[in-house]
């Protein structure tokens, strides 16, 4: 009776922890260089940083047979005529996962990252920006927007 | 024992499943801006010869079309203004009018000197491109022979109605 009881335990705490093991984290604010300038009778030119700028870390949790992705979005939307896209790069470690390339961002996931393989963890992952506006959209100051954009990891 | 048994295995299933979909999440804080942008350009190198008229009246004036301009502003009250860069001689005179963009409102032909006219106002928020600029020479009798000459026109988009 008390070697099942123990053998029970163990058992629970070793699902209960490999199975939520799955996390990602971003560095730092993401400032992106004003847009400034356009070609007469066009659109403003979108602004891009560098890649790398900021990076993402992902740990993949350990679920049988799973395969994981990385979806964004937009936290809240942005202001009319404006847009934001961004590109993650995988640091190119076996299994980091396939970029989606640049991706406009909606208030609504979007898969950025696909394949990235179970139970690892990945580093130092580029992300990078991209911010279009209309001229339309007219002028805006400088304005942080704080837990802009959502990163989730989750089975793909 | 076997109930017990069965307890825990549950137990282990439901925590491994409610792991698996539970989606861990990270926010980025993003700090943006788009500053005042206003870009104009013209295209094109208009020539006009006034060398006729109807007998009996003034000579004929002659207009030249083959010249177009572009806005692109994110400001939303802005002109555009015309000048010469030296005045004419006495008795020719040269006008412009300049079409406008969606929302704005053309000033049709203004004659152009040294001091700026408007020629297009209540420009806003646009962008646009093959704005049609036609340029219209007239000259009085008076005015005689004129040899060929050359002005600069200067565009500037400016703040105002």
């Amino acid at each position: 009776m008390k070697r099942f009881a123990l053998h029970g335990v163990v058992l629970l705490l070793l699902c209960s922890g490999t199975a939520l093991a799955q996390s990602i984290t971003v560095s730092g604010t993401q400032t992106i260089s004003a847009i400034t300038t356009a070609t007469p009778g066009s659109e403003p030119d979108p602004v891009t940083t560098a890649a790398g700028s900021t990076t993402y870390n992902v740990i993949t949790g350990n679920v049988k047979n799973a395969i994981w992705k990385i979806s964004a979005r937009l936290t809240t939307a942005l202001p009319a005529g404006l847009t934001l896209a961004l590109q993650l790069t995988p640091n190119g470690q076996a299994g980091s996962g396939t970029s989606a390339g640049m991706v406009t961002l909606s208030t609504v996931d979007q898969a950025v990252i696909t394949s990235l393989q179970n139970a690892k963890t990945f580093n130092t992952n580029k992300i990078q920006y991209r911010l279009s506006a209309s001229s339309a959209a007219g002028q805006t100051a400088a304005h942080t927007c704080t837990g802009c954009v959502t990163f989730t990891v989750t089975q793909q | 024992m076997n109930a017990k048994k069965i307890s825990l295995a549950a137990a282990v299933l439901a925590l491994a499943a409610a792991g698996s979909a539970n989606a861990q999440t990270a926010n980025h804080a993003v700090t943006y801006q788009v500053s005042a942008i206003n870009q104009i350009a013209v295209t094109g190198s208009p020539s006009l010869t006034v060398s006729t008229a109807t007998a009996g009246s003034a000579a004929n004036a002659v207009t030249d079309a083959t010249s177009t301009w572009a806005v692109t502003t994110n400001a939303a009250n802005k002109k555009l203004t015309a000048a010469i860069n030296s005045d004419m001689p006495t008795g020719v005179t040269l006008e412009v009018n300049a079409a406008a963009p969606s929302g704005a409102t053309s000033s049709s032909y203004q004659t152009l000197g040294t001091s700026a006219v408007d020629v297009v106002t209540g420009i806003a928020t646009v962008n646009a491109s093959g704005l049609l600029l036609t340029y219209r020479l007239s000259a009085t009798l008076a005015a005689g022979v004129v040899s060929s000459a050359s002005k600069t026109v200067t565009y500037t988009l400016v703040t105002g109605p």
